[in-house]
């Protein structure tokens, strides 16, 4: 079992004057390069507008990737119970990842947030952090504003509905 | 109007528990960031991530994104009709791509057929059939696009917001 490449896909998102919004998509091989794919993109775009009477308010690249065989997931695992790792510092710099199913083994065993917070001493738990922290191979994380997400403020468990 | 690179480039990946319910995680990188870095970062994250949960990552996406930078100017519009492209591939595999609110002037005189012989169309359809730059489309399985079978006017349902849905 191992995560491959599928099909790129370049996604152009559609609004009309009603405010409702569609897109059309369009594949290309996996083992497409970047240039020529974001290239595609925009062809795509170019040939698209002029056929219609709406507005291309977005263009996504679209790199996939997929789990190669079928796997079934342990009974315990649950995706509304989520790992949320928040960073950064000031009320206004703040950014969260949510880890769906998170694993109760990763919570503390003791004190008065057992089985709520999530134990930063554990290795795994360390790497991960690390990765979004510090990044890995130069690329380092951020928050929707671009800004680096500093360092880990606070992890929990949290249950949410769906 | 013009499209505009987003400030960043957003890593998706999928869960699925033992109950087949799907969750996501985010995760943002800067958008100057070069497609093969960032999926060098996700390739190396995905991992991490997997040691920490008990469902399955069942893939991820690196999405590229631009958005439109100037003011949104919509004329008469209405994306729930589609101009459809069926397309045939070389492993006989059927797919289509669509153009929303397709102007009346790419229709047949039915206001329901494509009109093939628009020099707008035919653009199009050459560059789906004949590649752009040595790229081919393929359909969902990798199979090349080589032709299309028919193209017609369809209404079909929108991702709607519906906040903004008038109506």
């Amino acid at each position: 079992m191992s995560l491959i490449a599928i099909t790129q896909v370049l996604r152009l998102r559609w609004r009309d004057n009603d405010g409702a919004e569609t897109f059309s998509l369009l594949n290309i091989g996996a083992s497409v390069d970047y240039v020529s794919a974001l290239s595609w993109l925009a062809d795509f775009y170019g040939l698209s507008v002029p056929m219609s009477t709406a507005l291309v308010i977005g263009a996504d690249l679209l790199v996939r990737y997929a789990e190669n065989t079928n796997i079934t997931s342990v009974e315990a695992s649950d995706t509304r119970r989520q790992g949320v790792f928040i960073f950064g510092e000031s009320p206004d710099g703040l950014a969260v990842v949510r880890l769906p199913s998170i694993l109760e083994s990763v919570l503390m065993t003791s004190g008065p947030y057992a089985g709520i917070e999530i134990d930063q001493s554990l290795p795994a738990v360390a790497a991960f952090v690390a990765a979004l922290t510090n990044g890995i191979g130069g690329v380092i994380p951020c928050d929707p504003m671009a800004i680096d997400l500093g360092d880990l403020a606070t992890a929990y468990m949290q249950r949410v509905a769906g | 109007m013009a499209l505009a690179l987003k400030p960043t480039i957003s890593l998706v990946f999928s869960f699925r528990d033992n109950d087949n319910k799907s969750s996501t995680m985010e995760v943002l990188i800067p958008g100057a960031t070069a497609p093969a870095s960032g999926l060098t970062y996700a390739l190396a994250l995905a991992p991490l991530a997997a040691a920490l949960v008990d469902s399955t990552l069942t893939g991820f996406n690196m999405v590229v994104g631009y958005s439109e930078a100037g003011a949104l100017v919509i004329g008469s519009s209405d994306v729930e009709n589609k101009g459809v492209f069926l397309l045939t591939a070389a492993n006989a595999i059927k797919s289509m791509v669509t153009l929303p609110s397709p102007l009346e002037s790419i229709l047949q005189g039915n206001n329901i057929d494509i009109d093939y012989s628009n020099a707008d169309v035919s653009d199009f359809i050459d560059a789906i059939t004949l590649g752009l730059g040595g790229v081919q489309p393929v359909n969902a399985g990798g199979s090349d696009i080589t032709g299309v079978y028919d193209g017609y006017k369809q209404n079909r349902r929108s991702h709607v917001n519906s906040r903004q849905r008038k109506g």
